[in-house]
């Protein structure tokens, strides 16, 4: 019984630490804007730690979303490099595609599907020889 | 592109702050349609998890969301991946291996502030969100119209309107004076006492005809439709009936 209390007693004063921690810190995702939507959902809370805490639980997303997507192209790269491998030099720039994203996306429980159509830029999609026209 | 409303303020920071975090990860650029996507997802992110810390809230009969609350959405949010300890039904909650997670996530990267300053609204800071203005009971007014009930926050101490012309209509002290300050001013009305109100002026009488206008000079209205005769007219000053006449006469010409 006595240990068990103590590893509560301690888990609670570093919970406790580490939001007191979060006075400090910064989130990436400005306070402004976590405000923002949290007034827009409903959520009602004069602690700035929670706030914090909101905004970093979404940096843990965002995060785990895009080192997933990172390893996804990575993983692209190193097979396209297998087949050609005078071009690896040029290949090395790590880009976030829309294929890599909603590849790492899936695994999170979003499905999201690009149409090709919708161009990111006017030229995307163009058939050459009617842009040629 | 162009055909796109142009993005909010809120989504172009989110999409900063996104573009951030994925620098960090390691990516040296990005489509600018999947930027779009993830920070949209971002906020969807954070939206779901305020919404259901809040009805957690609710369901408990708080309007304040609390750390329980949130931690309960953080799992909720976290289960469709799983998270140490899910299956463990007696945990307490303060020690939810979701909440592990975020803690060792934010030990192990490096604080990466927003790139720029927002700054705050002005009117935030004028009206402190968290401190309603005080109502008429509070204040121990008695609301200037009767139909005005007390709970309601009171006026502040001047309304003050322009109409143009810089006359200052000041309404509802609250110490017993009421309306009655209220000054003229030509658009609005006057208030003599609580709930009377008279014209500023006595405003010139309008007359019209109403009549088919494809009637011949001789026969008049009297042709066509309104041969009953209907006619409607108000007695108005001379110079209203000579300009509705001179009106009237240009139409048929």
């Amino acid at each position: 019984m006595n240990p068990s209390n103590e590893a509560k007693h301690d888990d609670e004063s570093a919970l406790a630490d580490f939001l007191s921690s979060l006075m400090d810190y910064t989130p990436t995702i400005p306070d402004e804007l976590v405000e923002h939507y949290l007034a827009k959902s409903g959520f009602q809370c004069p602690d700035v730690r929670l706030i914090r805490l909101v905004a970093v639980a979404t940096q843990k997303f965002i995060a785990d979303v895009a080192s997933d997507a990172l390893q996804q192209c990575k993983a692209r790269q190193s097979a396209v490099v297998k087949d050609k491998k005078d071009k690896q030099q040029k290949d090395k720039r790590l880009i976030l595609t829309m294929e890599d994203l909603s590849r790492a996306l899936r695994d999170y429980g979003v499905n999201m599907k690009h149409q090709e159509y919708f161009a990111d830029s006017p030229s995307t999609g163009m058939d050459p020889t009617s842009r040629d026209e | 592109m162009n055909s796109h409303s142009p993005p909010s303020l809120h989504s172009s920071i989110s999409k900063i702050a996104v573009a951030q975090i994925c620098h960090s990860i390691g990516f040296h650029s990005t489509e600018p349609f999947a930027l779009e996507s993830l920070s949209q997802i971002a906020t969807l992110y954070l939206q779901t998890l305020a919404r259901s810390a809040s009805s957690f809230a609710n369901s408990s009969n708080r309007t304040q969301s609390n750390l329980l609350d949130l931690i309960l959405a953080l799992e909720h949010l976290a289960s469709l991946r799983g998270f140490p300890g899910a299956s463990l039904i007696g945990k307490p909650l303060l020690r939810s291996g979701a909440l592990r997670d975020l803690v060792n996530f934010v030990e192990s990267i490096d604080e990466l502030p927003f790139a720029s300053q927002i700054p705050r609204s002005p009117l935030k800071t004028a009206f402190p969100s968290s401190l309603p203005p005080p109502s008429f009971a509070e204040l121990g007014k008695d609301p200037p119209f009767a139909h005005i009930p007390a709970w309601l926050p009171a006026f502040p101490d001047s309304i003050r309107r322009r109409d143009g012309d810089d006359r200052v209509t000041v309404c509802g002290d609250g110490d017993g004076k009421g309306g009655e300050e209220l000054e003229g001013n030509s658009a609005g009305v006057i208030v003599v006492e609580k709930g009377e109100r008279v014209l500023p002026m006595e405003r010139p009488r309008v007359r019209f005809r109403f009549g088919l206008g494809l009637g011949f000079e001789g026969m008049g209205t009297r042709s066509g439709v309104c041969r009953g005769g209907k006619r409607v007219c108000w007695r108005g000053s001379d110079e209203e009936e000579r300009l509705n006449g001179e009106g009237c006469r240009g139409e048929r010409q």
